[in-house]
């Protein structure tokens, strides 16, 4: 059930009309089940994984928060080993048994093992990472366990971020589910805007971008460096689309239900530098990673030299987090080192990026654009279906060959359907300029309601008329 | 966590997401009103040739309208298919012309580029429909109907299916029939993954994954007979999914047939039946004749002329790979095919100028 679809537009109207019509608990009950449903339609045999994660750390919370010791860190073994073990097989374990046998093969060993082919669980890494969160919280004695199994059960699988996140700590959401949820109509409001925002960017540019992008990247020895380089810049467009676009939904539809989801995006092609950057893209993951393995490898309470080997281990895990390969590796590593490198001017995201003037400085301008180019080669890694793969984007862009850089190609590259995934993207990221203070790029509240009216007329048309037709999963599923 | 004790059913919430229900009903109201308007207007500026909205669907009804006063030449991809360099299995075919330019040619006058790859009958009715209350008035019509194009895994293929194209053509509506493709209702079609876990039924009564068949392990080259031959039947002699699609066909053409003047030649496209005939048993033979006998059924349309071409070429008259069995055909192939066409249409016209 994509959100970019009348079912979901269906389903979501059902819960919404019964859910304001029951109690705290009965809310509860109805989103746990609603999830559950959500989460059937995906898969309905992967819903036994949810039931167990949260079972186990339902479990193993309220016996850490009895007992002290080695106990209690047995507990938390409980859980890490529960998470992170059904992380392992059906997303790492096919991985390594490859990567094994090729490092056996290389050492001179003839040997064959197995590739189980697992199906990965859609949202496996979003909810496990979130249970994740409670353990570790409660084991630290930052959050007390919960004695509302049903309370829990819809924190984990609350289906508007269930398969894609904002990865949110139980800090933050989960007492939202034990208290009171009043409806506030501007906020709802508000997230109704936010979630026709977040299906503009995915079905009008990531999708048309991703018409692109798709067959360049699937024959990259084929293609001219340019076609590469402009599938390669589609292709940041795309990510940044698709993923801001799954979150905008996300966050606009628990907004619906009295829920408020941390941000996700801050609008990261408007950074300067690679510190700023992660500040602002994927916020729910990178302040995880901050937490969960930055600060407890030592974080920046360390020597210089061991503050930045743990920025780099940081990064290695997150890159290894987003998908089982080589390619994903270096991506983190990339990221790494480019973050190590100029740690000391890190700074926490302003409200406003790159200053408030509606024209940038040079200056700024000059570094949103090298920024972007920087994260374009590091999309290079993530895009591509293996490490080969992307060495060979690389050789081609290195050792063109005569010609193929001529504006000729670029024409013919972008030619057609370029035209509209260019102008969908100038356009996005036009409104998103104009609107960088701000949530959403559809933040417009402050408008006269038949102003109001007809901007989101003008969108829906926009999304009816260029949305592309043809079922383009969001990216961030396949983690 | 000890939790507070749930509070009376807060009455003010309810009134209040009552009222943004309402608010959403209203807008949505609203934005069909504005969509239909918008939807009239990129029709009014298609009659004119002015292309408002930019996508394929919408430029579908101007290619038919386009057809006003030529020859229209609806058809799959047997009608435009013409070898790419690299593609064509012999040097002799590469720049040669399509079949629809062929009888251009011969026809001296214009042929308008229509057909689309793997349409079926209910799409060739949708657009004879289209034509006809359109007040679309081609000098002469004909309609290619492939065996092929009524296999189940190709009417369920969910790139080809395009039911939205038929549920345009029928309502006129181009925008809101597009924005309801946007957010995926799929007008019967399957989606890529339900597609991928369908199995076919093969005329002997087994059963077969379309993966099975249609994509066996291994280099084409190495498949073996049986594959090939597996391959061949769930595309000619599988059961239909929807026969009555044949029944559309056939009333559309039945009106046009009653309600017009226009010239229409109907036929059933040449198919590579001799070229794999020692892989087929009897059995598969049956199998193929009883879908050649039903789909005969739109040759003998009052007021229309049809020719059954299913069998008229030889094992050598197509191009496709031996592992693909295909209906595209060689330049010669397709000359042969413009001739008797030529000729079907002679005796259209002469049908339609009798009292």
């Amino acid at each position: 059930m994509l959100f970019n679809s009348l079912e979901f537009l269906l389903f979501l109207a059902v819960v919404f009309a019964l859910y304001w019509r029951l109690r705290r608990k009965g809310q509860n009950t109805l989103v746990a089940l609603a999830s559950y449903v959500f989460y059937g339609c995906w898969d309905w045999r992967f819903l036994s994984l949810i039931l167990l994660s949260t079972v186990v750390d339902f479990v193993a919370a309220k016996r850490m928060e009895q007992s002290t010791g080695g106990r209690r860190r047995a507990w938390l073994g409980v859980s890490l080993a529960v998470n992170l073990g059904l992380l392992g097989v059906f997303k790492y374990l096919d991985f390594g048994l490859a990567s094994m046998a090729a490092l056996l093969q290389a050492l001179g060993f003839q040997v064959s093992l197995p590739v189980l082919g697992l199906i990965l669980p859609v949202g496996i890494s979003f909810y496990t990472f979130q249970t994740l969160s409670y353990s570790i919280d409660v084991y630290r004695g930052r959050l007390r366990a919960t004695d509302d199994f049903i309370a829990f059960a819809a924190f984990v699988a609350f289906f508007p971020q269930l398969v894609a996140g904002p990865i949110e700590r139980a800090t933050h959401l989960l007492g939202q589910f034990h208290e009171r949820r009043r409806f506030d109509p501007s906020l709802a409001a508000d997230g109704c805007r936010q979630m026709l925002w977040g299906i503009f960017v995915k079905t009008v540019v990531a999708d048309n971008c991703a018409r692109l992008v798709d067959p360049a990247y699937a024959a990259v020895g084929e293609q001219t460096p340019a076609a590469l380089l402009v599938a390669t810049w589609l292709f940041a467009i795309q990510i940044y689309a698709d993923f801001s676009g799954y979150s905008h939904v996300a966050i606009g539809c628990a907004r619906l239900f009295g829920f408020d989801l941390m941000r996700n995006f801050a609008y990261p092609y408007f950074s300067t530098s690679p510190a700023e950057f992660w500040h602002r893209w994927h916020i729910s993951l990178s302040t995880w990673f901050r937490d969960y393995v930055y600060i407890p490898l030592g974080g920046s309470r360390v020597g210089p030299l061991r503050h930045r080997v743990n920025v780099v281990i940081t990064f290695v895990v997150s890159g290894l987090w987003h998908g089982a390969g080589f390619q994903f590796l270096v991506w983190g590593l990339y990221h790494g080192v480019l973050v190590a490198a100029q740690w000391w001017r890190a700074r926490s995201a302003p409200t406003w990026p790159a200053g408030r003037g509606v024209i940038p400085e040079l200056r700024t301008l000059v570094g949103m654009l090298v920024m972007f180019q920087v994260a374009s080669v590091g999309w290079v890694f993530f895009r591509s279906a293996d490490l080969a793969d992307a060495v060979t984007v690389f050789a081609r862009w290195i050792a063109p060959g005569e010609g193929t850089w001529s504006l000729a190609s670029f024409r013919a590259t972008v030619g057609g359907g370029g035209a509209i995934a260019l102008g969908a993207a100038t356009l996005m990221l036009a409104v998103e300029w104009l609107q960088r203070d701000r949530p959403h790029g559809l933040d417009v509240a402050q408008l006269r309601r038949p102003t109001r009216w007809m901007l989101y007329a003008a969108v829906g048309i926009v999304i009816f008329a260029l949305g592309r037709r043809e079922v383009v999963p969001f990216i961030y599923f396949q983690f | 966590m000890t939790s507070a004790p749930s509070p009376k059913l807060p009455d003010d919430d309810v009134r209040a997401s009552n009222a943004l229900a309402l608010r959403a009903v209203a807008f949505a109201a609203l934005f069909a009103v504005i969509v239909f308007g918008v939807d009239r207007l990129a029709d009014w500026g298609a009659r004119r040739g002015l292309q408002l909205l930019p996508h394929v669907p919408a430029r579908e009804l101007g290619r038919l309208r386009a057809a006003h006063g030529h020859t229209a030449f609806l058809g799959d991809s047997t009608v435009i298919y013409v070898p790419r360099r690299g593609h064509a299995t012999a040097a002799t075919e590469v720049g040669t012309l399509p079949l629809y330019r062929l009888l251009a040619e011969r026809l001296d006058s214009e042929v308008p580029y229509l057909a689309r790859p793997a349409r079926a009958p209910h799409h060739l009715a949708a657009e004879l429909d289209f034509l006809r209350e359109s007040g679309t008035r081609p000098t002469a019509i004909v309609v290619a109907v492939n065996l092929r194009s009524l296999a189940p895994d190709r009417q369920l293929r969910p790139g080809v299916h395009d039911g939205a194209l038929v549920a345009m053509l029928r309502s006129g509506l181009t925008l809101p029939v597009r924005g309801v493709s946007v957010l995926q209702y799929r007008f019967g079609a399957d989606s890529p993954d339900e597609y991928a876990q369908r199995r076919f039924r093969l005329p002997d009564g087994s059963s077969a994954g379309v993966v099975e068949v249609d994509q066996p392990e291994g280099p084409p080259d190495s498949w073996s007979d049986e594959v090939v031959r597996r391959r061949f039947l769930l595309r000619y002699a599988a059961p239909w999914r929807e026969p009555e699609q044949l029944l559309r066909l056939v009333d559309a053409l039945t009106r046009i047939g009653a309600e017009t003047d226009i010239p229409v030649v109907v036929y059933l496209t040449p198919l590579p039946l001799e070229r794999y005939d020692r892989l087929l048993t009897d059995q598969d033979r049956a199998a193929i004749d009883t879908n050649l006998d039903a789909l005969r059924a739109v040759l003998d349309v009052p007021g229309t002329v049809g020719l059954d071409l299913s069998r008229s070429l030889g094992p050598d008259d197509f191009v496709d790979a031996w592992h693909t069995p295909g209906e595209h055909m060689t330049h010669d192939a397709r000359q042969q095919v413009t001739d008797r066409l030529v000729d079907a249409l002679g005796r259209a016209r002469e049908l339609r100028r009798r009292p």
